[in-house]
């Protein structure tokens, strides 16, 4: 019969069946004595009732007995399902769980026009239909992915929870939390709903997301099951469609980290084949600011990736967006992806001189670095500027104006330089330190993290000896086994020959907790100390060169080969923009600093939609810069947007972008197997006939309480009838 | 407090009988009583002059109607004024009036001892009634006699009609405690051999007995051509059963014991006793026995004026 029971503890009630049974002995116990002379009469009465009286007696014990039975079984929230014989008694209230998947996946067509989401949200409404206000039935959702995660109150009534799901929902996005969907039944919709949970979970079985839930969900479930009852009824959202062939793209990035304008660009896509059948010409199509600039093809293998790349030419400074599209199949979302960046003219850098020279251009600390960021005739990519180190004491306020800065050989600074700086680089611009012979490490190493800066690692004491020129103790540069980083560029053999180059001084440094190491000194017998270290100070980057920007030290400088691609990529490498912050996932709103104080913000969406936001919610980010907090923004939709920051200095124009997770692209399911084992624990059901319209609905466990209160309401009445008639008290 | 059962006032004398009971003759009752006689129904003899029928027609008797004379008539009783008046014969005829012996016959069986619990019990209603009886019986210069019984005679005083006989009846009552069984037709048959003349005959007592000896007892009694009265002695608790507890009933003259929910037998218990009173008034009637109902609850002044009333109305008797 399946019976079960919500509350079984309390089926120890039934023990107090005893009770009148007690009372009963107890009574015969309890008793008056009367002498009586007219005993005769007494005795005729007796024998002619007596065994009428026990019957009578029997029949009302066993009432009350019943009333303690049916009492104790009603408070143990008797249920049986719906093909049990009893179903028909089991007409209580219903408390429906509705755990829904709405990530990303849910996206891929059932049919013309409907999605996976289209079809579970009809399902559920026709479910939720079947419920009724009026008997105090109950629902709760939990979307997954797409959407809030209680769109309507716990517990909320059918009605209510029909007018949600009429509403414009936000479409399927995002990865399916199905661990947190169980946390939250246990810790918040339990201690608020004691009575049975019927949870129904509506998802397509995505091996990524119940990957990702291990075997917590599980546990998760059983325990909000243990006080109350419940019962989970998993619905295959994609049964009885064919094995998904989805394509999608991956990643969609440039090759440099800097872009410049007016010079060339490369951006790659990557395409992944998430089916188990070889795809040949695959049509990859390029988008520059909605205007399509390529179309490529690509060969997939299956579950294979393959790699589109676009090369262009960007004369236009500022922000940008580079969508790939693929061709429509059954999973739109990854079928295109957009990328958002900034294309920059000029790049401004502030050289600091802390030895500065006399006429002579590559004189001074600086000389080499200015003439490698802008050599005659070359294109200006950089505008190097170079101020000695007491000039940072007049221009503090025009740090936030330069895109970078460059300490060469600067000994100490003055606390209100040092101040600005930190400022400076919390804000979010990058620093590149050159050591040399003027660099006093108790100031770096001390004083500069007081006020607020701190370098990757800790400078040490000169080594090496800078007048060895021409001798053999001399180290050179070496970069580690994986050699990510702004030197990659030398990690080709056919230039590794240009790291040869000997450093006769250089200032051992010391990296600190969470800093890294980019590059090495090594000497001849290959023993290594770092040579450039990469860290940050708040927002900023800072790289740390182990020894001097000019040819005092080493013949770096001198070594044009080497010199300038090199103070070309550590500059870019420092300058390139985290795509995190402007290519943001889907749902997620933008955090942005911007130079100047907003007054306002617009924001246009890739329908075009424009929301505008006054007096926006601002923090200060230092050197003249805020952020920019859009928290009541969430990128819904996945494409390009744009950012117009409207400020006293005038408007900022930046590129954003929502992209998806691109790995719910990979539809294949889990097997039914290790279903269970994710869901072991707790007792579970796969359904799937539900999303049939044509099916007949099945309102799920019922609840025999109410008919058992009923009877024992009738068990009562009768017990007090027949106690009246015996002309029976207590 | 109450001197007897139904009495509402303080006797002037009382006797208290080595059993510790008091039995008086309460002065109320006998106020009440005052205009009542306790008339013979039938003609008795009696060797005082007194208020009752003698069957004997003679002297200082009762004129009671005139018939013609019938030759062979005694003279001695023709009347010669009514000669004078019509010339006519006739002879008077009269009723002697004669002296009652009231014999109190009063059941003092431990089924007598019910209820107790400290309430009077049937015993003092019934002592109180014969005290009763035997003051109005002494005052119509009739003579009273006493018979005590259970399940036998147990205590006899031969009947007197001397005014100062009241008192050792008053202490005979007192000295007795309800106990032993009934056997009321022994009793009954035994004491129609210690009665020598018929006269009235009371019977005071609850009749929990046989039928069958009950109904002997009256028929004997009835040849011997005694004026039967049967006061049925019942305690208000045995006429409607107002127990309501889970009870163990006890019997008074036996062992028997029931536990039983009182309630629950009411109904039958009633229907019992009704039809066990009925029989009891069939037999009384056969045996011409004057039956009357004494409920304990009722105050015995209004009980025995009622009573005494209606049997005067009933004899034709003025008061």
């Amino acid at each position: 019969m399946n019976l079960g029971f919500g509350l079984p503890a309390l089926l120890g009630g039934l023990a107090l069946v005893g009770v009148p049974i007690l009372i009963h002995l107890l009574n015969r116990r309890r008793f008056v004595i009367v002498p009586f002379a007219a005993m005769r009469f007494l005795q005729d009465a007796f024998a002619q009732r007596r065994r009428r009286l026990r019957l009578e007696s029997l029949l009302l014990l066993l009432l009350r007995c019943l009333v303690v039975v049916l009492a104790a079984l009603a408070m143990a929230l008797p249920f049986v399902p719906e093909d049990s014989p009893l179903a028909g008694l089991a007409g209580g209230r219903r408390e429906l769980v509705a755990v829904v998947d709405r990530s990303a996946s849910m996206g891929r067509l059932a049919a013309p026009g409907l999605t996976l989401d289209d079809r579970t949200l009809g399902t559920l409404r026709r479910r939720i239909g079947q419920l009724s206000d009026e008997r105090g039935d109950a629902v709760t959702l939990i979307f997954l992915g797409g959407g809030p995660e209680l769109p309507a109150a716990i517990g909320a009534t059918p009605s209510m929870a029909l007018a949600v799901l009429e509403r414009q929902l936000p479409p399927p996005r995002g990865v399916a939390d199905f661990v947190t969907a169980a946390r939250l039944i246990k810790d918040r919709v339990r201690p608020l709903r004691p009575g049975r949970l019927d949870v129904l979970l509506f998802s397509d079985l995505q091996r990524l997301s119940w990957a990702d839930a291990g075997g917590a969900v599980g546990p998760l479930l059983a325990a909000a099951f243990e006080q109350g009852g419940g019962s989970l009824r998993v619905i295959d959202a994609a049964a009885g469609l064919p094995a998904a062939s989805n394509m999608g793209v991956l990643d969609l990035a440039s090759a440099q980290p800097l872009l410049p304008a007016q010079e060339p660009l490369a951006f790659t896509a990557v395409v992944r084949n998430w089916s188990d059948a070889t795809r040949t010409g695959v049509e990859c199509r390029f988008f520059l600011d909605d205007v399509q600039r390529a179309v490529q093809h690509v060969d997939l293998a299956p579950q294979g990736t393959a790699t589109a790349e676009l090369r262009l030419r960007i004369d236009t400074p500022g922000p940008h967006h580079l969508g790939v599209a693929l061709e429509r199949d059954e999973l739109p979302f990854d079928d295109s992806r957009t990328l958002a960046f900034e294309v920059r003219e000029h790049i401004a850098v502030l050289l600091v001189d802390g030895a500065p020279g006399g006429a002579d251009a590559l004189s001074g600390a600086t000389g080499f670095l200015a003439l490698a960021l802008d050599p005659e005739g070359a294109t200006r990519r950089f505008e190097p500027t170079v101020w000695d180190a007491g000039r940072l004491d007049e221009g503090a306020a025009q740090l936030g104006g330069f895109d970078a800065i460059v300490l060469a050989n600067v000994g100490g600074l003055s606390t209100a330089a040092a101040e600005a700086l930190a400022g400076a680089v919390q804000g979010g611009t990058p620093l590149l330190v050159f050591t040399g012979d003027l660099t006093e490490p108790a100031f770096y190493n001390e004083r500069l993290p007081q006020l607020g800066l701190t370098l990757p690692a800790q400078i040490g004491a000169m080594a090496g000896d800078p007048s060895g020129h021409g001798g053999e103790d001399y180290v050179t540069l070496a970069l580690p086994e994986a050699t990510p980083g702004p030197l990659s560029l030398f990690a080709d053999p056919r230039l590794a020959v240009l790291l040869q180059v000997p450093v006769f001084a250089w200032r051992p440094l010391q990296p600190l907790e969470g800093s890294r190491v980019l590059a090495s000194f090594a000497d001849a017998a290959g023993k290594t100390t770092p040579a450039l270290v990469e860290g940050r100070s708040g927002r900023g980057r800072v790289l740390l060169f182990g020894t001097a920007a000019d040819a005092s030290w080493s013949l770096l400088p001198r070594n044009p080969a080497l010199w300038v691609p090199m103070v070309h990529e550590l500059l870019a490498s420092l300058l390139a923009a985290d795509p995190a912050e402007t290519n943001l996932p889907v749902g997620q709103s933008p955090t942005l600093v911007v130079a100047g104080l907003p007054l306002s913000a617009q924001l246009t969406w890739p329908s075009k939609a424009v929301t505008t936001v006054e007096r926006p919610d601002i923090q200060p980010a230092g050197a003249g810069r805020s952020r920019l907090e859009l928290a009541g923004l969430p990128l819904e939709e996945a494409g390009a947007y744009l950012l117009e920051v409207n400020t006293a200095q005038g408007a900022q124009r930046i590129a954003l972008a929502a992209v998806p997770d691109a790995r719910e692209g990979d539809l294949r399911a889990i097997s039914q197997s290790e279903l269970g084992q994710a869901l072991s624990g707790v007792e579970w059901q796969l359904g799937g006939d539900e999303l049939d319209e044509e099916q007949a609905p099945q309102p799920g466990d019922g609840s025999l309480a109410q008919a058992l209160l009923w009877a024992l309401l009738a068990a009562a009445v009768l017990e007090s009838a027949l106690a009246r008639w015996m002309g029976v008290r207590g | 407090m109450a001197d007897s059962p139904g009495s509402s006032a303080r006797p002037a004398a009382e006797r208290r009988g080595a059993s510790g009971r008091r039995v008086v003759p309460d002065p109320r009752v006998a106020e009440r009583l005052a205009h009542l006689t306790l008339t013979a129904s039938r003609a008795v003899e009696g060797f005082l002059a007194g208020r009752h029928r003698s069957p004997h027609r003679g002297v200082s008797v009762e004129f009671v109607e005139r018939r013609p004379y019938v030759q062979g008539d005694d003279l001695r009783h023709l009347d010669w004024k009514a000669f004078a008046r019509n010339d006519r014969l006739s002879l008077k005829r009269y009723e002697e009036e004669t002296n009652l012996e009231c014999t109190l016959v009063v059941d003092a069986s431990a089924s007598m001892a019910f209820p107790q619990d400290g309430r009077p019990t049937k015993y003092d209603y019934a002592a109180s009634v014969a005290a009763a009886i035997s003051q109005l019986v002494l005052r119509e210069r009739d003579g009273a006699a006493l018979a005590l019984f259970d399940q036998v005679l147990d205590r006899v005083l031969p009947a007197s009609t001397a005014p100062g006989h009241l008192e050792p009846i008053l202490l005979a009552l007192a000295e007795r405690a309800p106990e032993g069984t009934t056997d009321l037709g022994a009793v009954l048959g035994r004491l129609v051999q210690r009665i020598p003349r018929p006269g009235v005959v009371v019977v005071v007592s609850d009749l929990f007995g046989p039928i069958e000896g009950l109904a002997a007892g009256l028929g004997q009694l009835r040849a011997r051509r005694h004026d039967v009265i049967v006061l049925h002695v019942l305690h208000e608790d045995e006429l409607r059963f107002p127990f309501d507890r889970l009870t163990r009933f006890e019997g008074l003259e036996d062992d028997t014991r029931l536990l039983v929910d009182p309630l629950s037998l009411r109904e039958g218990y009633l229907a019992s006793l009704e039809a066990w009173r009925a029989e009891v008034r069939r037999a009384c009637s056969s045996a011409a026995a004057d039956y009357h109902l004494l409920d304990t609850s009722a105050p015995l002044d209004v009980a025995l004026s009622v009573w005494l009333g209606a049997r005067m109305a009933r004899l034709g008797v003025r008061a």
